[in-house]
């Protein structure tokens, strides 16, 4: 293992979040490491006066923001899915997707009609046209 | 607040007992305007993202199933708070971004956020001398990371969260997290190096 792969391990170790086999391993690797010890302990120099990050607010800061909080919480139904109506939500959907379902159906069948009908009708014309070839076969049979 | 005592109240809210939901904002109240404060450095987006926390998780409370602690839930909905602020104000929307509908009150406007910015050690500059001049700097580099590494380092480290939590709460590995902290820790102790002798 490079130094650069026990970082993450080094960086636990700050916060003492090792587990004790990391912990052991880590140790180990520590005793025989001196660039590892010295970024640990850099570590440890820079966040010396980190302390806490508490903002420094008035009590009366938050005795006002709970009470605005509190205001403002919103009715919750005390009842099941079906009071609350979360169903409303993809019945609707759903009714949306087979209305769409049905008027697509809808509307190819009103198409099918003209092709159909179009379609005899060509083919009535393709044997019409035909009929000069069969006529002239006949009489040349007759002849 | 006891974790037995705490399971009542969260028990009697998540029933839908809005009185049972005070002992929890003044339980976490502080923890949550803390961290956001930290992300947004805005002391009245902070107060105004706090309470939208807090109403989001009254309104979420009957599908917390406790499979994480309430802490690391509650934070969650922080964190998303703060990156859904970040989106925005990205673009520059940020004074309109909202969880839900929040009414201007006396509470979240102008003389109370002045309250908290006078309050807040950052901005008082008798306070920046040893000790919190470090503070400040600290502050600075940490706020010159990533947004995950940030988040990691200031929820590991201002707010005492477990990398288990921290884990649990952004949806990643625990070794994620100590990789995240271990490039922010190696950052910021780059970035302090050229101002501090101690390095």
């Amino acid at each position: 293992m490079t130094c650069e792969s026990w970082g993450p391990l080094l960086a636990a170790e700050i916060y003492g979040d090792n587990s004790a086999a990391d912990q052991r391993a880590l140790k180990e690797h520590l005793a025989a490491c001196a660039p590892c010890r010295a970024q640990l302990e850099s570590w440890r120099i820079a966040l010396a006066p980190a302390g806490s990050r508490q903002a420094q607010v008035d009590e009366s800061f938050w005795i006002r923001q709970k009470a605005s909080i509190m205001a403002r919480l919103p009715e919750r139904s005390s009842g099941g899915w079906l009071v609350r109506g979360r169903w409303l939500a993809p019945v609707f959907a759903m009714g949306l997707v087979v209305m769409a379902g049905w008027g697509l159906h809808w509307h190819s069948v009103r198409r099918d009609l003209p092709i159909a009908q179009n379609m005899d009708m060509l083919q009535n014309m393709d044997m019409l046209s035909h009929l000069d070839v069969l006529e002239a076969m006949d009489q040349t049979e007759e002849q | 607040m006891e974790q037995e005592e705490e399971q009542r109240w969260i028990e009697r809210a998540r029933q839908g007992e809005a009185d049972a939901f005070g002992p929890i904002v003044t339980a976490y109240q502080r923890k949550v305007f803390n961290f956001i404060m930290g992300m947004t450095h805005d002391p009245t987006m902070a107060d105004e993202l706090t309470q939208e926390v807090f109403i989001k998780a009254w309104t979420a409370l009957p599908r917390f199933r406790g499979e994480s602690q309430f802490q690391t839930w509650l934070f969650q909905i922080a964190l998303n708070a703060t990156r859904s602020w970040g989106r925005w104000k990205k673009i520059g929307l940020a004074r309109f971004v909202s969880l839900s509908e929040p009414a201007e009150t006396e509470e979240t406007s102008g003389p109370q956020a002045l309250q908290v910015a006078d309050a807040h050690p950052d901005a008082d500059p008798s306070r920046q001398t040893g000790t919190a001049a470090l503070q400040e700097q600290l502050s600075r580099a940490m706020d010159q990371l990533p947004l995950r590494e940030k988040e990691v380092f200031h929820l590991r480290h201002y707010e005492d969260l477990s990398l288990k939590e921290i884990a649990q709460l952004m949806g990643i590995a625990e070794g994620s997290v100590k990789a995240h902290l271990f490039h922010a820790l190696e950052k910021m102790r780059k970035s302090l190096g050229g101002s501090s002798n101690d390095l």
